[in-house]
């Protein structure tokens, strides 16, 4: 290997790294929300990592990094589930991965339940309702989902709704 | 549970992750992907995609056999072999298509747009198959009844009514669930119109 190539592939590993490092808790919640049995956390967040690692070189600037993260990350859980000929909308625990603030047990429960509430929503509505958990702005959800602000609005209106009604009947 | 959005945002915002543990399967899986070249999830795609091509080239090859040693018809024979690169032609298209598309990078709705839309013309080029495979099965019946090869007649009977009940239940389930996906997304597009 030439002395370039090694130089070339060791800014890569070092923006990779620093990638995975700044995003791994967008990604790893990003995970969360669409693992299944038959998709675990554990297949999406590598599938994820292995993506961000071939399109690295495809980032232009043309969008926020985040905005990019978060459409690789939400288009690669859904790339997976389409090519899982079997898999079943019930959500994986994900404790391995997982710290939780104070350890209690009655925390981490809760937490899961969060997961699996949101695993509930239609697929559009659970990014979109990820998004907006993630404080981000209407602009951005947008820009990552690809439809209008005012649809974006529509829908995060009635997926709110849904979410609530989920968490009032658990 | 809460059923407060407010106390579900905190909630969702103070998920700690456990940064070490993912910090190092990062890392473990950098040295992994220096190590070795490594492909995409749509690369892999293309890449099964690339194997139908090479199944489809294998008809043509086998055409002069059939022709010499098993003394079929040439127009029989042609035939064969034109379905062969028919369905190689096609796969290559899709294999071209799935390269070009940066599925991954697109914003949520274009992508999966992109998706279903493959997932049809998938379906279509299984169907075109289906239906040319079929008169190309049945010339091939008539050459054997002809011949008076019944154990290959009654074989060749077998598995294209095996073969055709599966295909066809497989091909109507995915038609269903491709426009499916494509009404919820003329849907969501007609909100953002409105």
């Amino acid at each position: 290997m030439s002395k370039t190539k090694i130089t070339d592939a060791s800014k890569h590993t070092e923006q990779f790294l620093r990638l995975a490092d700044e995003y791994k808790n967008v990604i790893a919640k990003v995970c969360s929300v669409y693992a299944t049995t038959d998709t675990p956390f554990s297949d999406l967040y590598q599938e994820v990592m292995i993506n961000l690692w071939t399109g690295l070189d495809s980032f232009r600037g043309d969008s926020k990094m985040s905005t990019w993260i978060y459409r690789l990350a939400i288009n690669t859980c859904l790339t997976l589930h389409r090519y899982n000929s079997r898999h079943t909308i019930q959500a994986m625990p994900i404790d391995a991965c997982f710290d939780i603030p104070d350890d209690s047990s009655s925390q981490q429960e809760e937490i899961k339940q969060l997961y699996q509430l949101i695993a509930r929503l239609e697929t559009l509505d659970r990014a979109i309702i990820m998004l907006w958990l993630d404080e981000k702005s209407y602009d951005e959800i947008s820009a990552i989902i690809g439809i209008s602000k005012a649809n974006i609005a529509t829908r995060l209106f009635r997926a709110k709704h849904r979410l609530s009604e989920l968490a009032r009947n658990l | 549970m809460t059923d407060n959005l407010d106390d579900i945002k905190s909630k969702w915002q103070s998920i700690k992750i456990d940064n070490d543990s993912l910090r190092l399967a990062n890392k473990r899986l950098s040295d992994e992907l220096r190590r070795r070249p490594v492909e995409s999830l749509q690369d892999r795609l293309a890449r099964r995609i690339f194997r139908n091509c090479i199944l489809a080239m294998v008809l043509p090859l086998l055409s002069p056999v059939l022709y010499l040693t098993l003394k079929m018809p040439l127009w029989l024979t042609i035939f064969y072999a034109a379905f062969g690169l028919m369905m190689c032609g096609l796969q290559t298209f899709l294999y071209e298509y799935i390269k070009r598309e940066q599925l991954t990078l697109m914003a949520v709705v274009d992508a999966i747009e992109r998706a279903v839309h493959f997932k049809i013309y998938q379906l279509r080029i299984r169907f075109v198959g289906m239906i040319v495979g079929m008169t190309l099965v049945t010339g091939i019946f008539v050459y054997l009844v002809d011949a008076d090869d019944l154990a290959a007649l009654y074989g060749a009977i077998v598995g294209l009514m095996v073969g055709l009940s599966v295909g066809c239940y497989k091909f109507y389930t995915d038609l269903a669930i491709s426009k499916k996906i494509i009404k919820s997304l003329e849907e969501i597009e007609k909100e953002s119109e409105e």
